[in-house]
């Protein structure tokens, strides 16, 4: 039989078994189109964050929990440490809006320590800068007057610590604020006020007056004066012209511990 | 015409010649006009042209040939029967035709339709089911990546958040300390330090000293003494060895100070801090000894105070 004869003989019937082999290719298709590729995409979707999930290097809960606990030690540790770094002044050197302006806050601090560590100075016969050193411009801005006052608690409280040690002489006091305060990248989490002194005579009384200044015991004339002072830098050594005294030279520090928010990202 | 095709069954049969036979066919002039009417060539039918009639005898030869129009269904049914190929025409009632075609064919292509509709459905049913399992699988893989995502973000951000603190613990525990580290080694000196030999120079500052382990960046408070020993005295070093071995039982432990003592024992050189990272444990001789001047490997910091908490 010919193929026209087959196609004459079964063109129904082939038709028929087309039409229907196509309709099944289509829903075949359909199926494929409709649930196969959506099968496809979530099988390679579950493979890639199997791959990312196997490959990529990532800390457990374990790890998590271990940081934790590190972080809850050191929080605690650098609250302790805040503590105990971060000055605490004393009331007549801290501004309190009741009590009048800053300013005047300032003179009355400033004028009753000069009277009373002159007087106290002069009759233990040491020699204390006059300046006590305070800028010769007296601060304006609440910010200074602040750091200034406390500098100048620090300087009472080692001049005390002098007097009670019987050094001779302090030939200068300087009281310098955190050069970073007018930085653009700002002082960072600890804020120095640097207070030196320059302290000369004989060698005993000026290790006594470093070691008193380490102790936390107040001073003895019962005005509140406490340490232990913050000591960044310390030089002592004899002076050239006299080798039987020494000279030392010590910077303290009166620290603000600044609240810091984690850097972002 | 009709007759014909729906007899074979085919519908879009063609026509080429017509051959007529039967009783009727010798009407003259027949052939001409059914030609003229069906557009198609029309001529009797010999159907003695392929049958052989030698065997006959002439009479009935003769007979046969006078009748041959007449005698084509009878021939035609004889050959139909010797041979298995030639068309057949059946006459049927139309339900037995019916169900003849429907059990020959309409039945299969039902039953063909169902399977493929039902392999159909099986297969979006199956396609369905793995969708399904797939999503599940994909949506908690998800989760899961993401819990672990969040949990390693969070990690990272408390380890650095760690770093920071670390960092600032070791600040404020050197600015703490730095103060009670000149003070204790003044009580050092004070107390050990032999009579034959006075301190120059001390001095306390936040450096960094490699051979102390203080990189650079993470200053730290060091202490420096300078001393020296009265000119003409005997045993110089072994004093200045008895005071060192005194100084680093006091020291917290794995703190090395860094120590020179001039040949002649005249002049001496001390540095130290008790923040410098504690120092690597000795390596053992082959005898299993330490060697005499390695120091514990504790943290040195740890009797001053809490450093990284980490």
């Amino acid at each position: 039989m010919d193929l026209e004869g087959f196609w004459q003989e079964n063109k129904r019937s082939v038709l028929i078994v087309g039409g229907g082999a196509l309709a099944f290719f289509v829903g075949w298709l359909a199926i494929g189109s409709f649930l196969g590729n959506d099968r496809d995409a979530q099988v390679t979707a579950a493979s890639r964050t199997q791959r990312k999930l196997s490959s990529e290097s990532m800390y457990s809960a374990d790890d998590l929990r271990t940081i934790e606990g590190a972080n809850d030690k050191l929080k605690s540790a650098v609250d302790t440490l805040s503590g105990a770094v971060a000055w605490k002044a004393r009331p007549l050197f801290t501004l309190e809006p009741q009590r009048g302006t800053p300013s005047n806050q300032y003179f009355a601090a400033v004028a009753a320590t000069r009277e009373d560590l002159h007087r106290r100075a002069g009759r233990a016969n040491l020699r204390v800068p006059e300046d006590l050193g305070l800028p010769a411009l007296s601060p304006t801005r609440e910010g200074e007057i602040l750091r200034y006052m406390q500098g100048l608690d620090l300087v009472d409280r080692a001049i005390r610590f002098a007097l009670e040690a019987g050094c001779e002489r302090i030939d200068r006091i300087q009281i310098q604020l955190d050069p970073k305060l007018t930085s653009k990248q700002g002082v960072g989490a600890i804020e120095r006020t640097r207070v030196t002194f320059n302290l000369s005579g004989r060698p005993s009384p000026l290790v006594a007056f470093v070691k008193r200044t380490q102790e936390a015991a107040p001073a003895a004339d019962g005005s509140g004066a406490v340490g232990p002072l913050l000591i960044e830098r310390l030089e002592m050594q004899p002076p050239r012209a006299k080798p039987d005294e020494a000279g030392l030279e010590v910077t303290f520090v009166v620290a603000r511990i600044l609240p810091q928010a984690p850097p972002q990202e | 015409m009709l007759f014909s095709k729906s007899q074979v069954k085919i519908t879009g049969l063609k026509l080429d010649r017509v051959l007529l036979c039967g009783g009727g066919a010798a009407l003259k002039g027949l052939p001409r006009y059914l030609s003229s009417g069906m557009s198609v060539p029309v001529e009797l039918f010999d159907p003695f042209r392929v049958v052989d009639t030698t065997k006959l005898s002439p009479e009935a030869r003769d007979e046969l040939e006078e009748q041959k129009l007449g005698a084509v269904v009878a021939l035609g049914l004889a050959a139909t029967a010797s041979d298995p190929a030639a068309y057949s025409i059946e006459i049927l009632p139309a339900t037995l035709r019916k169900k003849r075609e429907f059990v020959g064919g309409t039945a299969w292509l039902i039953a063909a339709g169902v399977l493929a509709l039902g392999f159909l459905g099986y297969e979006a049913w199956r396609t369905k089911q793995q969708l399904d399992d797939a999503r599940v699988k994909a949506t908690a893989l998800e989760q899961q990546y993401k819990k672990a995502a969040g949990t390693h973000r969070r990690a990272e951000e408390l380890a650095a958040e760690n770093v920071r603190l670390a960092k600032l613990a070791d600040e404020l525990h050197a600015s703490k300390g730095s103060g009670e580290q000149v003070a204790r080694t003044l009580d050092w000196l004070a107390k050990d330090l032999p009579a034959e030999f006075w301190v120059t120079q001390l001095t306390s500052d936040f450096r960094s000293d490699p051979d102390l382990g203080i990189a650079r960046g993470q200053e730290k408070p060091v202490v420096s003494v300078v001393g020296k020993a009265k000119e003409g005295t005997n045993s110089l070093p072994q004093l200045y060895e008895s005071f060192l071995h005194k100084l680093r039982a006091q020291l917290p432990e794995g703190v090395v100070p860094k120590e020179k003592l001039t040949p002649n024992g005249a002049r001496f050189t001390l540095d130290l801090s008790i923040f410098a990272p504690p120092a690597a444990p000795p390596a053992e001789s082959p005898d299993g000894a330490a060697s005499k001047s390695a120091a514990p490997s504790s943290s040195s910091a740890q009797a001053a105070g809490p450093r990284k908490g980490g």
